[in-house]
């Protein structure tokens, strides 16, 4: 029954479809499967389909299948590009912030997070308060905090590596950008450790905290 | 007009309890009607400290399910005429009262006391949303110690998102040399972390550990450091301006200068 594979990836959901039999017996295959799995996909999962051998007609045969399913089935093609499209973006994420095609929003948060609190943005998070111990900010984007950090922040959550993150006092917990975590020195850390605003981001591999200038 | 307090904590065993006697009790002293209600179903405390636990007949339970009305639960104080306490079940447990239902108790009482004070169980649970749901304003106990003080900002949390914003700090046993050596938070480092207004910095005192055991408030003894910071908070909550007292203990050689004014 390995003919044919559902398999999840960074990009969503693949279906592989193997040559070696015939269509109409892989059209069975898959039925069976969609079956068998029928509550497992939520409708409207978007599956894309790895297997360049078929012809258009197969495809859209496919197609029809998968609709009836009340799933989405996809050429593998585009999805490629739009895999490269997004590496590109990451790569060259100063475009992106830039608006150019999909602008990060910004959320501005008034109040001070408090221990147990969380904070998840899929944008930038500007916070005018403080991050106490105990709180969690995490942001696809950079997180800007005027006032004291001692929580634990994330910037670039979703792997963006060059997102900073910025406080009057940094004096958090742990400091995590994209998959890389700096955690505070084991002796108690007050305010007086962190006399001036900081910046973290990464460089060579490791997270740095750059002193900013301006205003406190 | 009435005002329901409630005061909470979140970390047990910092001093909800006491001080919710104490400040009944200094509120009663001057002429206020005042009830305190005990919501720790399961684990009541709050008759032991004012002595009363002897002339309990009815419950919070009771009330709330509507087998008695409120006054027939209520048990006056022996000493203060005009203080009142509504005890909670030690049988049942906090899944026994909730939140809607003493809104409904306290907006009965509100026509005839002047003070409703609410003791919190620890917890974040549904003892505490119960707690909190008919209070006009909290005032959260917190302790100089790190646990203490953490647990005390997860509640401010809580309580505003429960819509309640208008919260008042206590802090309680404070140890004064500790502080002075800097082996104690002091003042500033939790004020940093709460950002609250503070209405109270209550000492460590051990005549709270005697008073405790007699059943009397600790506020009645004119001798305590500790009971004088209470009637402090009972000014504060009067609206007087109080300030705060000098907590740090005093040898022989600062006495004497005292006494000679110097």
């Amino acid at each position: 029954m390995n003919e044919v594979v559902f398999k999840g990836s960074r990009s969503g959901l693949k279906m592989i479809l193997t040559n070696t039999i015939d269509f109409a017996t892989n059209e069975n295959l898959i039925r069976q499967k969609l079956d068998a799995s029928f509550k497992f996909f939520e409708k409207g999962t978007v599956i894309h389909l790895d297997a360049d051998w078929l012809s258009e007609l197969q495809k859209e045969k496919l197609e029809k299948l998968f609709d009836e399913y009340g799933l989405i089935l996809q050429n593998a093609e585009n999805d490629d590009s739009a895999e490269n499209h997004a590496t590109a973006d990451n790569a060259n994420s100063d475009s992106a912030d830039n608006g150019m095609k999909m602008p990060l929003k910004t959320t501005v948060i008034n109040q001070t997070i408090r221990n147990g609190q969380e904070v998840i943005s899929d944008g930038s998070v500007v916070i005018n308060g403080n991050v106490n111990p105990g709180a969690t900010v995490i942001a696809a984007g950079n997180i800007d905090i005027h006032g004291a950090c001692r929580g634990i922040v994330h910037a670039g959550a979703f792997g963006n590596i060059k997102a900073t993150v910025s406080a009057s006092y940094l004096i958090p917990m742990q400091i995590r950008i994209a998959d890389m975590v700096a955690r505070a020195p084991d002796k108690c850390m007050s305010k007086e450790d962190a006399p001036y605003p900081e910046k973290a981001y990464v460089s060579d591999g490791q997270i740095i905290l750059e002193q900013l200038t301006g205003r406190r | 007009m009435s005002e329901v307090i409630v005061i909470t904590s979140g970390k047990g065993g910092v001093g909800k309890t006491t001080t919710t006697a104490n400040l009944g009790v200094g509120l009663a002293k001057r002429g206020y009607k005042v009830v305190l209600i005990d919501t720790d179903t399961g684990l009541r405390n709050l008759d032991l400290l004012l002595g009363l636990e002897n002339r309990i007949m009815y419950d919070l339970v009771d009330v709330a399910t509507g087998k008695v009305p409120y006054r027939k639960a209520l048990v006056r104080h022996k000493k203060h005429d005009n203080l009142f306490l509504l005890p909670t079940s030690q049988i049942r447990d906090k899944s026994a009262v909730d939140g809607d239902q003493l809104v409904d108790i306290c907006n009965q009482m509100r026509s005839e006391f002047d003070y409703i004070l609410i003791d919190c169980p620890a917890g974040i649970e549904q003892g505490f949303k119960t707690a909190v749901a008919a209070a006009d304003y909290a005032i959260v106990v917190t302790m100089p110690e790190i646990s203490a003080v953490r647990d005390a900002d997860k509640i401010i949390g809580e309580l505003n998102r429960a819509d309640k914003t208008h919260i008042k700090l206590v802090v309680n046993r404070i140890r004064s040399h500790m502080v002075e050596a800097g082996d104690m938070l002091d003042m500033s480092d939790i004020d940093d972390i709460l950002a609250i207004e503070c209405i109270g910095q209550v000492p460590d005192d051990e005549m709270v550990v005697t008073s405790t055991n007699r059943g009397e408030p600790v506020i009645s003894n004119k001798k305590s450091l500790a009971g004088q910071a209470y009637s402090n908070i009972v000014g504060r909550i009067c609206g007087e301006q109080i300030p705060f007292l000098d907590l740090k203990k005093k040898n022989l050689f600062d006495k004497l200068k005292q006494m000679l004014h110097v």
